[in-house]
């Protein structure tokens, strides 16, 4: 009989009680006050024998109720029997280290001599795995692991010792004496950063299909749009010198061969040429001792360049911006994050709408100059998902501004020369959210002057003064952006540029209305979304063009032995203790002695009551 | 003696109902009225203390007796009989002692219930233009309020049962030899106690009173629990006067104390009876009524 919570049984010490009132009252007569005293005579208060007889079966009634009810309370059950069969996992890497000539077949082999070795009764699963672990057979019949077996075939994935793991843990969970079978080349770079952990009440066997090998293989292929050359880099994973012929395809163009000697355990770079801007390359190796998945790799031209700021500014001779390109340029040591220019009313009016729609942000520092062209080109801009601030000052005249962007009602604001500070108002914001706890230093900051802006119902405020006027507004306009700070960049207005808040606002405001850098365009095959074939070549997602690669790592021909396998994995007692337990509950589910227990507590109960009563 | 009063009236005789009337005089009031109101309603009619019988006038009746009204309306000699009932002294000895403050399984103590008795006695000896007196003792006489037909007497003697104590312990054939001693002319002598002294003594006193020429009605007044003994569970039975402790299983002993507590209330009932002397067992969860008749009865003796 064990316990499913046996704390409860301490509740049993409650037995003492009537014991001991039992015992205490045995003899005991309290003194009761009478007249007629003279009419009695003494009697030994020794109870009676059917006293003597009641109170025993009373006190036996109460002890057991007592113990019925924590026994109850601590949830028992008769644990089973170890169950007469087990579960053995057959784990198959289907790494593309896996294509190695010999492996798949000799791994299919080590499987199904697992199989082979498991006891009449026993339930067999297999599991493939790479990145990820998929059941390919559920626990149940030898036949149908040895059909699951004999279907693996080595993919793109690379190799992770944890999600087989993991999977086999899943499997194995309610039983007990489980067997987890690894079949691998037991590439050393299957164990990540994280680890393997296993249970510690499953047994690991592992079984090496691998074998000494030399592997060629292609680890980048990118084009430099600068130098306009492409690059591959090709690298021997073997103990033996290797030559062999690199071919590249630029675009449909091509190949281009070379051949190469690559050192043993090193790498080379090739170049080629890369005349006529081409956007995509993929490089191969001929290697027919090494795995078949890493001799190509594809690449996209990727024009790297910062999200472009442009200032406009009142004219050539204007200071306007001075401060804003150089807090937007500023940097941390590993280049600027944007690429700042500045330019006059009249240039930008004469630029073109393709020029103005590689611009990331537009700066708008200044009406002077501005026409209705440069009205259409910004409301075109805005329309094409561009972000726009302006920042308020003697040079942005409110009523331009809102003819230029068509805002209605116009923006009317009073200009109030006051002394007054910046707060945060929504903490939330993109914009502020980066400050935290240092947003509090905006208060540092003293605004002489400013725009007072009464009608805002079509903007949102993000940050006010301390005199309720908005200081920094945003408002979204045919699927561009436009924020309005209520006071000027350029310290005319105020000390902002002085503070060191002001580099991280203006880039955080910059950011925040779309000056990012670009998505990468190369991915690793098990990083593919759903719904896009996991092989290597070129993908299109999200109306993007993708060069999908296998990952490098697993190109590695650095091996471990079975013993020193199983000495990285780690073995975890958490899992095995949860095990026991969830199956403590689950046969404590099924019998559900308590309810006895309770029953037995009632009619325990109605014994005291009737016996007590006569 | 039996009475058929009427439900309604007895509920007023009911002790849990008077325990909780507010003084004595309304307890009095209460218990008489509603005794006498069934006794109105009852087959014993003629027997009414109201009642004021004219009769016919025989050769030896007091010529003052007559009632010369009559006699100028009808031509002929009646003489009015309650004239004549109004010279008995009546002395009510209530026993204060501490056992008479036991209350077990009833709703007042024997002494409330012997107060209130003892206050309708009082108020009904009133109404018949008895001379009224009361005596409270325990093993000595406490307080006494001698018997008188004056008005103002009965507001007294209620005013006295108001305010009993219970005193120390009972002794009381003592004060019964001290009233035999005292009292000069026949009189009606009413005992209400417990009387579970010293039997002998007692008796011995009783018998003192009557050999003085005085009627003698004794009222035991017992609470339930002495007269049925319904404890459960072995105890130190503690004497409230003596502190004389007996230890002892009531369901051993049961029998033997109800076997003794019969012996003792036949005893007085055969010496004392033999003495010609009326005794009465009360129980204090039943109503007072019986107790009236008795006293009634008593009373109608002595015409």
């Amino acid at each position: 009989m064990s316990f499913l919570t046996p704390l409860y049984l301490l509740g049993g010490i409650l037995i003492a009680l009537p014991i001991v009132l039992h015992l205490l009252r045995r003899d005991v007569a309290p003194p009761l006050p009478f007249t007629a005293v003279n009419l009695l005579r003494k009697s030994s208060v020794e109870r009676s024998r059917r006293h003597r007889l009641r109170d025993l079966i009373l006190l036996a009634a109460r002890v057991a109720a007592l113990l019925l009810l924590a026994a109850s309370f601590a949830r028992p059950y008769i644990a089973g029997a170890a169950p007469t069969t087990r579960t053995t996992v057959i784990a198959v890497d289907r790494s593309y280290s896996m294509s190695a000539p010999g492996r798949r077949d000799r791994a299919r082999a080590l499987a199904r001599e697992a199989v082979d070795a498991v006891q009449r009764g026993d339930r067999v699963a297999v599991v493939a795995f790479d990145e990820r672990a998929d059941v390919i057979a559920s626990p149940g019949a030898a036949a149908d692991a040895r059909a699951a077996i004999d279907g693996i075939e080595p993919g793109y994935g690379a190799t992770r010792y944890a999600a087989a793991f993991d999977k086999a843990a899943e499997l194995l969970a309610n039983d007990e004496g489980g067997r987890l079978v690894i079949v691998s080349d037991l590439q050393r770079t299957g164990f990540d950063s994280t680890g393997a952990v296993l249970p510690e009440g499953i047994e690991l066997s592992v079984r090496d299909a691998g074998a000494r090998i030399s592997n060629l293989s292609v680890s980048a292929a990118a084009i430099d749009g600068v130098r306009r050359v492409a690059t591959a880099t090709i690298r021997n994973s073997g103990e033996e010198a290797r030559t062999a012929e690199v071919r590249m395809v630029l675009d449909e163009r091509g190949p281009i061969a070379k051949h190469v000697s690559v050192p043993p355990n090193d790498a080379i770079e090739l170049t080629f040429d890369a005349a006529g801007d081409p956007r995509r390359v993929k490089v191969s190796v001929d290697d027919a001792s090494g795995y078949a998945a890493d001799n190509e790799r594809f690449g996209i031209y990727e024009a790297r360049g910062l999200p472009k700021v442009l200032i406009v500014t009142g004219g050539p001779a204007s200071t306007a911006g001075f401060y804003l390109s150089r807090a937007l340029v500023a940097d941390a040591g590993e280049g600027p994050d944007f690429e700042v220019r500045a330019v006059g009313g009249a240039a930008f009016t004469a630029m073109a709408t393709s020029e103005l729609r590689d611009q990331s942000v537009i700066a708008l520092l200044s009406t002077h100059g501005l026409d209705r062209r440069a009205g259409d080109a910004l409301r075109a801009y805005l329309a094409a998902g561009g972000g726009l601030f302006v920042a308020a000052s003697a040079d942005v005249d409110p009523t331009v501004l809102s003819t230029l962007l068509q805002w209605q009602p116009q923006l009317a604001p009073r200009d109030v020369r006051r002394g007054r500070v910046l707060a945060a108002t929504d903490l939330r914001h993109p914009v502020f959210r980066p400050f935290d706890a240092v947003a509090a230093n905006f208060g540092q900051v003293l605004f002489d002057r400013a725009w007072s802006l009464d009608a805002v119902s079509e903007w949102r405020v993000a940050a006010r003064f301390t005199d309720g006027s908005p200081a920094l507004l945003e408002r979204v306009q045919t699927g561009g952006r436009v924020m309005l700070f209520a006071s000027d960049v350029d310290r005319r207005w105020n000390d902002f540029p002085l503070h060191p808040t002001f580099v991280p606002f203006t880039q955080e405001v910059a950011r925040y209305l779309g000056a990012r850098p670009p998505a990468s365009s190369s991915l690793l095959v098990a990083d593919v979304p759903a719904g896009t074939p996991a092989v290597p070549g070129f993908a299109q997602i999200a109306n993007r063009t993708i060069a999908v690669n296998v990952d490098p790592r697993e190109a590695s021909a650095d091996r471990l032995t079975a013993v020193e396998f199983q000495k990285l994995v780690t073995r975890t007692t958490a899992g095995t203790q949860a095990r026991i337990e969830r199956q403590a509950r689950e046969t404590e589910g099924q019998q559900n002695y308590w309810r006895y227990g309770l029953m037995l507590l009632m009619a325990t109960l109605v014994v005291e009551a009737f016996v007590g009563s006569r | 003696m039996a009475v058929a009063a009427s439900t309604r009236d007895l509920r007023f005789l009911d002790p849990a109902v008077i325990a909780r009337l507010g003084s004595m005089e309304l307890k009095a009031r209460t218990v008489v009225e509603g005794f006498l109101s069934g006794l109105h309603r009852s087959p014993y009619k003629g027997f009414s203390v109201e009642f004021a019988e004219y009769r016919q006038y025989l050769p030896g009746d007091d010529l003052s007796t007559l009632d010369w009204k009559v006699f100028a309306r009808s031509d002929r000699h009646y003489v009015k009989k309650f004239e004549e009932e109004t010279n008995l002294d009546c002395h009510v000895l209530l026993d204060v002692s501490a056992s008479m403050a036991y209350r077990g399984g009833a709703a007042m103590t024997k002494v409330e219930y012997g107060s209130v008795l003892a206050a309708s006695l009082a108020y009904l000896m009133h109404r018949q233009r008895d001379a009224t007196g009361l005596i409270e003792f325990d093993d000595r006489i406490r307080g006494r309020l001698p018997a008188s037909a004056r008005p103002g007497h009965l507001h007294a003697i209620l005013l006295a049962l108001d305010k009993v104590a219970p005193g120390a312990k009972s002794d009381v054939g003592r004060p019964l030899h001290q009233l035999a001693e005292a009292l000069g002319k026949r009189s009606l002598v009413v005992l209400i106690s417990d009387l579970l002294d010293d039997p002998d003594n007692i008796v011995r006193g009783l018998k003192h009173l009557r050999f003085r020429g005085t009627d003698v009605i004794v009222f035991q007044v017992l609470d339930p629990h002495e007269i049925q003994f319904p404890f459960r569970g072995a105890a130190r039975f503690t004497d409230v006067e003596s502190d004389d402790v007996v230890t002892a299983d009531p369901d051993r002993v049961r029998e033997s104390y109800l076997e003794a507590m019969a012996s003792l209330r036949a005893r007085y009932e055969k010496e004392l009876r033999g003495a010609g002397i009326d005794f009465l067992s009360l129980d204090t969860s039943k109503p007072l009524d019986f107790a009236l008749l008795a006293y009634l009865d008593t009373r109608a003796k002595r015409k």
